[in-house]
């Protein structure tokens, strides 16, 4: 028989938050974490926005040669996991850290280090490329940086599916612990790629908004949307296997429910007519929850701001939910604190939960202009109190992936 | 001349104040230092003073002293 799965810990870091309780105050209080990048000359380009951690100094969380050994990506991922080890009150605990997990995802791994000696090699030669362009950049190296961190022995993997990365990391730890492999894991995913080359490829991709109001451009579902913001960050979560969190008498937020992914199989950027991958993970997941459509109480939407995200999501939603859909209360954590890409669906986990915990759904900010296309209740603006029993987040990815997880209030 | 750039790269890669090394500092043992630091400073000291070290020399290296008689013997 399958194991149950809970979750005992969150760590976020986030550009409206450098932890889960200020990422959430200020998910709650509908806080617009995007602005003006500072981190380099953008005179030259035509995106000058972006969600940018605010102060950030990896220095406060790390000594002087852990701040160079490491990449941005597997700085954030580090402080949001010490977070959530903290929070689950795993320190000092005795655990079989033969049995404690680390799957970790992530979209592009160490992507500034690999444009910094890229840099190198090219102005400079081969000898200018650090020994560090490979144990910092790898994608997998966050994980093994947090096993390492925790000492944790257990199964170690990492999921690399773009933008749904974060969600389909913790849909496989989910299923690791149900499978009888781990009793913890340390699971979310980490993205830090605001970096000039980034912001050309997708600029010129024609996948960001070009618009020059900073709290005007992540604007999912509204007509008036152009694409995404680039955003920074990591979710880290502790699941636990529900007998080893009870015998330890460990804080319980919520269970995991259920988890689906599929993939468009259509084009590798742009998501399948009428979001039909998307909807065939929701009901997946669903399925794997052995719940009905109508037992869901809040969608957390991939929600993008990009013009065919969103409308193909809205018609998945409605092939899923069919009537119930209009009911379903929905939000985007984007047009917050940007897309933050490989790591956006750890992020929007925690703000999952948090909705379980408290209650309450954060709203969808920045939205002025309906769209006839996408019509569902998106909370818009004003985040609001709602009895949260099933929450489901969507995240889709280049690739075509798409992954649904759903976390449901422990009885 | 080149003693004062080893520590200066050990603080640079590692963080080890100048003032906690000397020329008799194990590598390993007193300054732990592992492959990938030894590596950064090898690099650095290869650009610096445009001398290549060979990787069986790399590994013979033991104390600070070594890394600096090493250099100092290319460059004289």
């Amino acid at each position: 028989m399958k194991k149950r799965v809970v979750i005992t810990g969150l760590g976020a870091v986030t550009p409206i938050g450098n932890n889960t309780s200020d990422f959430w105050r200020n998910s709650r209080e509908g806080v617009c974490g995007i602005d003006y990048i500072k981190t380099f000359d953008v005179s030259n380009s035509k995106v000058k926005i972006a969600a940018e951690l605010k102060n950030f100094e990896p220095k406060d969380f790390f000594d002087r040669k852990h701040v160079n050994r490491l990449d941005r990506f597997s700085h954030l991922g580090i402080v949001a996991a010490r977070e959530a080890y903290a929070d689950a009150g795993l320190y000092g605990l005795h655990v079989d850290k033969n049995r404690m997990g680390v799957v970790i995802g992530t979209g592009v791994g160490g992507i500034i280090t690999i444009a910094e000696e890229t840099a190198n090699l090219v102005n400079g030669g081969m000898n200018m490329v650090s020994p560090l362009l490979l144990p910092k950049s790898l994608p997998n190296i966050l994980a093994g940086n947090i096993s390492v961190e925790f000492n944790a022995k257990g199964i170690c993997n990492t999921v690399v599916t773009a933008c749904a990365a974060g969600t389909n990391s913790i849909g496989e730890a989910f299923r690791a612990i149900q499978y009888g492999d781990a009793d913890i894991i340390i699971s979310g995913a980490s993205e830090a790629s605001i970096t000039p080359l980034m912001l050309a490829g997708f600029t010129n991709m024609s996948a960001l908004s070009v618009k020059d109001d900073p709290c005007r451009a992540s604007i999912p579902f509204d007509k008036e949307r152009d694409g995404f913001v680039m955003g920074e960050g990591a979710g880290i979560l502790i699941l636990e296997e529900l007998e080893h969190a009870l015998k330890r008498n460990a804080r319980i937020y919520c269970e995991v429910a259920g988890y689906g992914f599929t993939c468009d199989a259509y084009h590798l950027t742009a998501p399948a007519p009428h979001g039909e991958g998307g909807a065939r993970a929701m009901r997946l997941a669903l399925d794997n929850a052995a719940i009905e459509p109508e037992d869901i109480s809040y969608i957390n939407a991939h929600g993008t701001s990009t013009r065919y995200n969103d409308k193909y999501e809205t018609e998945a939603i409605k092939s899923v939910f069919k009537e119930h859909a209009y009911k379903i209360p929905i939000s985007s954590t984007k047009s917050m604190i940007g897309h933050l890409l490989g790591a956006s669906g750890a992020v929007e986990a925690i703000a999952c939960i948090k909705a379980i915990e408290e209650d309450y759904i954060h709203g969808t900010i920045g939205y002025k202009t309906e769209d006839e296309e996408c019509d569902l209740d998106y909370t818009v603006n004003k985040g609001k109190k709602v009895r949260v029993e099933y929450a489901l987040s969507n995240s889709f990815g280049f690739g075509g992936h798409n992954a649904s997880i759903i976390f449901k209030r422990l009885a | 001349m080149v003693y004062e750039r080893v520590k200066k790269l050990f603080w640079d890669i590692m963080g080890i104040p100048e003032e906690e090394i000397s020329l008799e500092s194990n590598l390993y043992d007193g300054l732990c230092a592992d492959s990938l630091d030894i590596s950064q400073i090898i690099i650095q000291l290869e650009n610096d003073y445009k001398i290549k070290v060979e990787d069986d020399v790399a590994l013979k290296l033991r104390t600070v002293e070594d890394i600096v008689k090493y250099v100092e013997g290319k460059i004289s």
